[in-house]
C-alpha cells in the first residue's frame, strides 16, 4: 500500500469511526446501558478518536521522503521532519488523553491548548528554519 | 513489525541507525564507522532496508542512505538504545543472530 492509498483508508476509517462512536453513543443511551450525558460522551469518543488520528498521520510523516536532488539541504530537511512529526505526535496524544481523562470542563480549552501548540510549534519551527536558510544563502 | 524488531535487534544496526539520525550518508561514509568487513555491512545495510527503516538513493557514483523511520519506530530505537536486547522479541534475537552468522560467512 503507497502512502497516498494509506492516506485515504487513513481517512475514510477516521470518517467511519467517528459516525460509528456517534451511533454507538446514541444506541447506548437508547438501550439505557449509559445513563450520563449523551453529548460528552460524544465528545469524548470523537476527542479521542481525532487525537489518534493526528498521531497516526504525524507518525508517518517522516516516512514519506522527497528524493535528495529537490533536498537544498538534506540534514536539515530531515531534522526538521523529525521535529514536526514527534511534536504532531506528543500533540494528538495529549489531546486524545486529555478528552479520556480530563473533567469535562477542561477538556475543551486544554485539548485545543494541547494540539493548537503543537501546530503553532510546528508553524514556528518552519518559519524559523526557513528563514535561517535564507539568511543562509543571502 | 517483525522486520523492525529483527532491524533493532542487532548493534550494529542501531548505531548505523543512530548515525543517519544526524544526517544522509554515503554507504562508504557508513562502513567506515565499523570495523567488519564490508559484505557484512551490506547485509547489514539489506535488513534495514527490508524492514523500511532506511532509504537508498544513487546519486552519481554514490550510494547515499537517508533514514525513513516513523515516530514509533525511533521510540522503539531509542528504547532498544536504552535497554538493550533483553526486552526484545525472543525471535528478534534469533533472526539476528542468524542474519550475523550469513554476515560472517559472505
Amino acid at each position: 500500500m503507497n502512502s497516498a492509498t494509506k492516506g485515504i483508508v487513513g481517512g475514510v476509517a477516521y470518517g467511519a469511526l467517528i459516525i460509528g462512536a456517534v451511533f454507538a453513543a446514541k444506541y447506548l443511551k437508547a438501550t439505557g446501558s449509559f445513563t450520563g450525558d449523551v453529548h460528552d460522551l460524544m465528545s469524548r469518543s470523537i476527542g479521542v478518536i481525532s487525537g489518534l488520528y493526528v498521531v497516526f498521520v504525524a507518525n508517518s510523516v517522516p516516512k514519506t521522503l522527497i528524493p535528495l536532488s529537490r533536498v537544498s539541504e538534506p540534514a536539515f530537511a530531515q531534522s526538521l521532519r523529525r521535529f514536526i512529526a514527534a511534536t504532531l505526535c506528543i500533540g494528538g496524544l495529549v489531546f486524545a488523553g486529555v478528552w479520556l481523562l480530563a473533567p469535562m470542563s477542561l477538556a475543551f480549552p486544554l485539548a485545543i491548548a494541547s494540539l493548537g501548540g503543537a501546530f503553532a510549534l510546528t508553524v514556528l519551527a518552519i518559519l524559523v528554519c526557513g528563514l535561517s536558510q535564507a539568511k543562509a544563502r543571502g | 513489525m517483525n522486520l523492525v524488531f529483527k532491524a533493532l535487534s542487532d548493534p550494529t544496526r542501531r548505531k548505523v541507525l543512530e548515525l543517519l539520525r544526524k544526517r544522509p550518508m554515503t554507504a562508504g561514509e557508513l562502513a567506515d564507522e565499523f570495523p567488519v568487513a564490508k559484505p557484512t555491512m551490506s547485509a547489514h545495510f539489506a535488513v534495514l532496508r527490508e524492514a523500511n527503516l532506511v532509504e537508498q538513493e544513487k546519486v552519481g557514483r554514490e550510494i547515499i542512505y537517508r533514514l525513513k523511520m516513523s515516530v514509533l519506530e525511533e521510540a522503539l530505537l531509542s528504547f532498544a538504545q536504552a535497554f538493550g536486547m533483553e526486552l526484545l522479541p525472543r525471535g528478534a534475537n534469533r533472526a539476528a543472530s542468524k542474519t550475523k552468522r550469513k554476515g560472517a560467512t559472505a
